[in-house]
C-alpha cells in the first residue's frame, strides 16, 4: 500500500543522503586541493631557495646550501629530497637522502614549475617539483660567461598529507553516516507529527455514519494545507446530507401515499370476508381501481428513477407540435366533459411549429402539463397553450384557485399536492416532477409563474440561457 | 350507538361505514372537514372517527374547534401519519384514540366500541342488571343463564339502554343513536323494536327489566 509518510521519509533521506555525499566529496576535494596547493607552495619555496642559492661561476654551476637546509629531510618524519642538474645532465648537487637513486628529471619554468606524484626512493609516496632556470652569475666576471641552465627537482614525503586527507575522508564518511542514522527517526517523527491532523481527520471521517451526516469537520484548527480539502469534504457532507434527507423524505412520503390505498384494499377485503353476502361486482371494480392507482404511482416512480439515473436513451426527430397537442388534449376534454366541467381552452400553436426532440418524452411532458391544466382549472375557467417561435418557448396557462406564490417552489417536488387530503384518486403528485426531469433530459427548461390574476403559467423553454 | 365517520376517501368511507352499520351502529358520513364539523355540531354522536388530512378543514382543526365548543364526544383519529409526533399532537389536541392506516377493521370496531362505552362512563366489557348479563365484546346477552337471540340492532338497543340504566331514554334518543338516516323510520319503529326486545328477553314469568315511562320514553332497571 502506498504511504505518503514512507514515501516522504524515503525521498527526504535519499535527498539528504545525496546532499551529504556531494557536500562531503566537495569538502574533501577542496580541502585536498588547498592542502596540495599549500604543500606544493612549500616544495616551490624549497626549489626557489635552491634556485636562488645556485650560482654560475668560473668553475661552473655551484650550489651553496647551508648545512641545516635539508636537515629535517634526513631526520624528520617527512624526508625531503632534491637534485640539481645542469641541462647537459651533469649532477651538480643532490641530497644525501637520495643515496644512489636519482629523481626523475622533469621540469617546468620558474613561473610554471611542474608538479607530480612519485614513489620516493624510500618507497613512500611523495610529491615533486621540477623547474629549469638560469643560475645567476657569481660575480662580474661570471656574467661574461656563456649562460647555462640548470634543473632542480625537489621531492618530499607526502604520507602526513595523505594521512590528513584520509582522516578527513573518514570523518566526513562517519559524520554523513551518523547524520543519516539520526535523520531517519527525526524525519519519521516530524512526518508523523505533521500528519497527525490527517489521522485525526480520518478518525472523524470514520465516525460519520448515515445518521450523523450533519457533522462537519472543524477547519480552523487544521494546518493551512489541509483546509481546502477539508472545506471540500464539508461541502460533500452537506450535499450528502441534503441527498439523504431528500430520499428519507421521499420514502416517508411514499409510504404515506401508499397507506390510504392499502387501507382501502384491506377494509374492502375484510368487509367482503366478514359479510360475504354483500359482495358485488362494484367491489371488484373498486379493488381494480385501487390497484391501477397504485400501479400508476409505481410506474411513474420507476420512470422518474430511470430518468434521474440517465437510463433513458433519446431518439431525436422533428416533431410537429400542434398535432401532438391536439392528440393529447382530446381525451382530457372528454374526461372534463364526463365530470361536467366547462373549460375554455385555446390551442395557439401554429400548424407548422416544429421541434427537434424525443417524441415520447415530449409527449409525456405535454400530457402532464395539459392534464394538470384540465384538472386544476376551475369550473368555467380559461386556459391556453401557445408557442413562441422566436423564443422557442411552449407555454401552458390556466386559471387556478387556492394557489399562491408560496406554493410555486413545491410544485415540482415529488408527491407534493396542494390539497393535503389527497382526495383526487387519479393524481399522485408525480406528474410535474417527472415533467421537469424529462425536460432536463431533453435539454429544456421548465419554469412556473403565477400572475396576480391567478393564472398559472408553465413555460417549457427549448433554448437554454 | 351513533357514529360519525369523516373520511375523504370514498372507498374507505363506504367500506368502514358498511362495517359499522353491519355491526349495529347508526353511521353518518362526510367526505370533508366542513361537512364533518356541521354534522358533529348538529348531532349528538357516541363517537367520531376522524381522518386528519381532509379537504376544506383538516381533521386536527375540526377536533380543536369541537373541543373549544365544549363537545366531549369521543374522537378516534384515523390517519396515514404514523410518527410519534403526529400521534402525540393528535392526542394532545383532545383526541381519545389514534389509529394508523392501513388498519384492521376488527381493531377499528373494537376501539369504536370502547369509545362508545366511555361516553357512558362504563369501563367494563360486561354489564349486569339483575339476572341480565351483557357481554359487550362478544355482542352476546343472557337472561337467567339463557342466551338471547338478538339481531345486531336489537343488541345495540339493549346495550344503549343498559349503558344508561336507571335513566329515562327518549324515543328520539333511541332513533338518533340506533337508526341510520338512510332507513325509512316508521313512527312506531322504536316501539316495535322495544316490543321485540321485550319478547326475547322477558319470557313469561320473568320480571320485567324494560319499563315504559309514558310520554317520556323507556328505562332499563331492576324492579325494586
Amino acid at each position: 500500500m502506498k504511504s505518503i509518510r514512507r514515501q516522504l521519509t524515503l525521498t527526504i533521506l535519499l535527498g539528504f543522503g545525496l546532499l551529504l555525499v556531494v557536500s562531503s566529496v566537495a569538502i574533501y576535494f577542496f580541502t585536498r586541493v588547498a592542502l596540495m596547493k599549500e604543500y606544493d607552495a612549500g616544495l616551490r619555496a624549497k626549489a626557489m631557495t635552491i634556485m636562488s642559492l645556485t650560482e654560475q661561476g668560473q668553475d661552473g654551476i655551484q650550489l651553496d646550501v647551508p648545512n641545516d637546509f635539508f636537515q629535517e629531510a634526513n631526520n624528520g618524519v617527512a624526508p625531503q629530497f632534491y637534485e640539481l642538474w645542469q641541462t647537459n645532465g651533469t649532477i651538480i648537487a643532490r641530497s644525501e637522502s637520495l643515496k644512489n637513486i636519482g629523481l626523475p628529471n622533469r621540469f617546468g619554468s620558474p613561473t610554471a614549475p611542474e608538479y607530480w606524484n612519485l614513489n620516493l626512493p624510500s618507497g613512500h609516496a611523495g610529491r615533486a617539483i621540477g623547474l629549469k632556470f638560469s643560475p645567476k652569475a657569481e660575480d662580474e666576471d661570471a656574467k661574461k660567461l656563456a649562460p647555462v641552465e640548470a634543473v632542480v627537482v625537489v621531492a618530499a614525503d607526502c604520507r602526513a598529507l595523505y594521512q590528513t586527507l584520509d582522516i578527513l575522508a573518514t570523518v566526513l564518511a562517519l559524520t554523513g553516516l551518523l547524520t543519516i542514522v539520526v535523520t531517519v527517526p527525526v524525519v519519521n517523527f516530524s512526518l508523523r507529527r505533521g500528519h497527525a491532523p490527517l489521522g485525526q481527520l480520518a478518525r472523524q471521517a470514520a465516525a460519520i455514519t448515515a445518521g450523523s451526516l450533519q457533522t462537519r469537520f472543524p477547519v480552523d484548527s487544521l494546518p493551512e494545507e489541509l483546509q481546502p480539502i477539508t472545506n471540500r469534504l464539508n461541502d460533500l457532507l452537506g450535499r450528502l446530507e441534503e441527498s439523504f434527507e431528500r430520499e428519507r423524505r421521499f420514502s416517508a412520503d411514499l409510504a404515506h401515499e401508499l397507506r390510504t390505498p392499502l387501507a382501502e384494499l384491506r377494509s374492502l377485503a375484510e368487509v367482503e370476508l366478514v359479510w360475504p353476502e354483500s359482495a358485488d361486482s362494484e367491489k371488484h371494480r373498486e379493488t381494480l381501481n385501487i390497484a391501477l392507482q397504485m400501479e400508476a404511482m409505481v410506474t411513474r416512480l420507476l420512470e422518474l428513477a430511470r430518468c434521474e439515473s440517465g437510463k433513458i436513451s433519446l431518439q431525436l426527430e422533428s416533431v410537429l407540435i400542434a398535432p401532438l397537442v391536439k392528440e393529447v388534449w382530446q381525451p382530457l376534454v372528454h374526461q372534463a366533459k364526463t365530470k361536467n366541467k366547462q373549460i375554455a381552452f385555446d390551442i395557439l400553436v401554429p400548424p407548422d411549429a416544429v421541434i427537434q426532440t424525443d417524441r415520447a418524452l415530449f409527449r409525456s411532458i405535454l400530457t402532464n402539463l395539459l392534464a394538470n391544466a384540465a384538472e386544476y382549472t376551475p369550473q368555467n375557467g380559461r386556459g391556453e397553450i401557445s408557442w413562441n417561435r422566436d423564443a422557442g418557448e411552449l407555454t401552458v396557462s390556466n386559471t387556478v384557485e387556492d394557489l399562491n406564490s408560496a406554493d410555486l417552489p413545491h410544485l415540482f417536488e415529488r408527491l407534493w399536492r396542494k390539497d393535503k387530503s389527497r382526495t383526487g384518486g387519479d393524481h399522485c403528485g408525480l406528474g410535474l416532477a417527472l415533467s421537469r426531469a424529462f425536460a432536463e433530459l431533453l435539454g429544456f427548461d421548465l419554469k412556473v409563474r403565477l400572475s396576480s390574476e391567478n393564472t398559472l403559467t408553465m413555460s417549457l423553454s427549448t433554448q437554454r440561457d | 350507538m351513533r357514529v360519525l365517520l369523516v373520511e375523504d376517501s370514498q372507498r374507505l368511507q363506504k367500506s368502514v361505514g358498511k362495517a359499522l352499520r353491519k355491526s349495529g351502529y347508526a353511521v353518518d358520513t362526510s367526505g370533508d372537514g366542513e361537512g364533518g364539523l356541521w354534522l358533529a355540531e348538529s348531532n349528538d354522536y357516541d363517537a367520531i372517527i376522524l381522518d386528519i388530512m381532509l379537504p376544506k378543514i383538516d381533521g386536527l382543526a375540526l377536533l380543536r374547534r369541537l373541543r373549544r365548543q365544549g363537545k366531549r364526544t369521543p374522537i378516534l383519529l384515523l390517519t396515514a401519519k404514523d410518527t410519534v409526533e403526529d400521534r402525540v399532537s393528535g392526542l394532545q389536541m383532545g383526541a381519545d384514540d389514534y389509529l394508523v392506516k392501513p388498519f384492521a377493521l376488527e381493531e377499528l370496531l373494537a376501539r369504536v366500541q370502547v369509545l362508545c362505552r366511555h361516553r357512558y362512563d362504563s369501563k367494563s366489557n360486561h354489564l349486569v342488571i339483575a339476572d341480565l348479563k351483557i357481554d359487550l365484546t362478544a355482542h352476546a346477552a343472557m337472561r337467567t343463564g339463557q342466551p338471547l337471540d338478538l339481531t345486531a340492532r336489537e343488541f345495540r338497543l339493549l346495550e344503549y339502554l343498559a349503558l344508561r340504566r336507571g335513566h329515562i331514554v327518549t324515543r328520539s334518543e333511541i332513533e338518533t343513536h340506533i337508526y341510520n338516516d338512510s332507513m325509512d323510520l316508521l313512527s312506531n319503529a322504536v316501539d316495535s323494536a322495544i316490543c321485540s326486545l321485550r319478547k326475547k328477553m322477558e319470557p313469561p314469568g320473568s320480571s320485567p327489566l324494560i319499563h315504559t315511562k309514558r310520554g317520556l320514553g323507556y328505562t332499563l332497571k331492576e324492579q325494586p
